[in-house]
């Protein structure tokens, strides 16, 4: 028998689904798994900050001031305000569902933050709900809401005319969107007279508009329409009450949620109906070998509105949030990493999320459940501590990944030998037992055969703790570290495995 | 608006550039590295980026010398 040589476990960051997993170099498979420096980590727990929404909550705001975040959830009949300490402790709950508003299962909300007066600083809240969960080009029109952000009292309607697509705010102006490319400017910085003027500026419906930087002439949006993606710029020369120049950037493109658009510093990104683009001056498709068609192909096109797209620049992340094969809810993620440059997936935890927000001021981000727990559902603080928090429940979260198959048919010296892994040295900070196997196969079309699952400690007691010795053989060969213990943790270092070529049967 | 084009692909830089040129000149969108000396062409050669006498990028070898010179002469409203 030969020495065993040292191999470093380690593939390639990211998780490749789409094609076999023999024929890449990337992790084949994670579960509540990140990737930074290149290395996999666990991500972040997420603690309950309060279990009394009434509702499924479809489309979120946060607005921060006095150390205290607004966090406005949107539901099928109710317009909610959570108030939550900078601490992350709730404060309060507030019901500011406008009084005309049309209760509908399929209310999807929009929203933004207005100055409305030129002479006080009234800062209110913008809200639009229409019924376009279930159908993203539904063409029902309904009422703008606004209300002081920090207020209590139910929002009212703006007197801007009804609109089906939703809202932003260019500062000074409140802009909504929505049938025939449609969109409507508001005065600057006021309501009083409703709606200040009205261009069509596209053929389709406009489902999403958000802020652009204009190029040092005043304020400029991106508007999303269901085929084009339309730049709105402000232009000072122009006289009346659309200061706006409008040109096409693309007349040829598609999105798939109006919630699946997000810019990350200064690009836009957003899910098209069969493939990801950004905005960074041009629209390109954001290249992703990794699991693009895993997404297209599994997502529940029904409920295509659902999908929502949520960031976490601590991590250079962009998510996905997507009803996964049957599922009517956001139970799966697909993540785009912008800083490490590649793709990963996980489930969501529980059922899923419906909504969320990176919330700027505040630096965890905010989710909502779709579970409804006894009193309701849950507003969930994510990226704290390593555990589901909720109460006086603590539950671990279970965190996995599954390294590329190595092997000798495609090592240096190719062989068609099999591999015996002898021994295990993990490298890991770590907090909470970890579990190591040795998983495989034969050849590319045999069945995946786990090996003996070896428990190793985030702290050595002696020199049995220190590696994990295995007699594990594979001709393709994989390493499984988990964790699923209260507190676990890990972070990946440089394990090592120790392997000789064994015999040569090519089948199993 | 500058966009430094240090740290960034040609086409990074170019993509970024057209939102900035937008009014000033209308290049089309660079998808081939090596064509970099014809997109620069289209922008030099629009009469408003013409007017600050800009590099000509057929005395550059390399892309990014040139945008460096190019922020250096032609002065974009910020």
């Amino acid at each position: 028998m030969q020495t065993a040589v040292p191999v470093p476990i380690r593939s390639e960051p990211g998780v490749k689904r789409d094609g076999t997993q023999f024929e890449g170099d990337n992790y084949v498979d994670a579960q509540w798994t990140r990737f930074n420096r290149g290395l996999p980590r666990k991500m972040g727990g997420y603690r309950g900050i309060v279990s009394s929404l009434l509702e499924k909550v479809y489309g979120i705001n946060s607005f921060s001031q006095n150390n205290t975040q607004y966090v406005a959830v949107g539901s099928q009949s109710m317009l909610q305000q959570v108030q939550v300490s900078s601490n992350g402790a709730f404060v309060g709950i507030t019901d500011r569902t406008p009084a005309g508003l049309v209760a509908d299962p399929n209310n999807l909300w929009q929203f933004d933050v207005f100055n409305n007066s030129v002479s006080t600083t009234a800062t209110v809240l913008v809200a639009h709900a229409a019924p376009n969960l279930a159908d993203i080009s539904s063409d029902v029109e309904t009422d703008i809401w606004t209300g002081a952000i920090t207020g209590a009292g139910a929002l009212v309607d703006t007197t801007m005319d009804p609109q089906s697509g939703g809202v932003v705010v260019l500062a000074p102006y409140c802009v909504t969107y929505g049938n025939g490319g449609r969109i409507d400017v508001s005065d600057v910085n006021s309501f009083g007279s409703g709606t200040a003027a009205t261009a069509f500026v596209t053929g389709q419906k406009i489902v999403k508009g958000l802020p652009l930087r204009g190029g040092g002439s005043g304020p400029s949006g991106l508007l999303w329409s269901l085929d084009s993606l339309v730049r709105m710029t402000f232009q000072q020369g122009l006289t009346g009450p659309l200061p706006f120049s409008f040109d096409t950037i693309s007349s040829e493109t598609s999105i798939l949620s109006s919630q699946g658009v997000i810019e990350y510093d200064g690009v836009y990104y957003w899910a098209g109906v069969d493939r990801f683009l950004l905005f960074n001056g041009v629209v390109r498709e954001v290249p992703n070998t990794m699991n693009q068609n895993w997404f297209f192909d599994n997502l529940n096109y029904t409920w295509r509105q659902k999908v929502f797209a949520v960031k976490f620049p601590r991590w250079g992340e962009i998510w996905w949030c997507y009803p996964r094969g049957n599922a009517t809810e956001c139970t799966h993620a697909v993540v785009l990493n912008v800083r490490e440059g590649t793709w990963y997936d996980t489930r969501r935890p529980g059922s899923g999320r419906s909504a969320g927000l990176y919330a700027k001021v505040y630096t965890k981000p905010f989710m909502v459940d779709v579970e409804l727990t006894d009193t309701g559902y849950t507003l969930w603080q994510h990226e704290t501590g390593t555990d589901s928090i909720l109460g006086a429940s603590i539950e671990p979260i279970p965190a996995h990944f599954t390294t590329a198959e190595i092997s000798m048919l495609t090592a240096q010296q190719a062989a068609d030998k099999t591999m015996r892994c002898a021994r295990i040295e993990p490298d890991f900070v770590q907090s909470g037992d970890m579990t190591v196997t040795v998983t495989g196969r034969a050849n590319a079309r045999a069945p995946l055969q786990p090996g003996e699952l070896f428990t190793f400690p985030d702290a050595s007691s002696g020199a049995s703790t220190q590696v994990v010795n295995t007699k594990e053989v594979r001709r393709l060969m994989q390493f499984t570290f988990a964790t699923n213990t209260p507190g676990g943790n890990f972070q990946m270092g440089q394990p090592l495995a120790f392997v000789d070529v064994d015999g040569g049967r090519y089948t199993q | 608006m500058i966009i430094d084009p240090r740290g960034l692909t040609v086409t990074q830089w170019t993509d970024f550039m057209t939102q900035n040129l937008t009014g000033f000149s209308q290049p089309p969108r660079l998808d081939d590295p090596s064509r970099w000396q014809m997109w620069a062409l289209v922008v030099v050669q629009s009469p408003r980026i013409a007017a600050f006498n800009p590099p000509n990028p057929l005395e550059f070898a390399d892309w990014l010398p040139w945008a460096e010179r190019f922020n250096q002469t032609v002065a974009l409203p910020t």
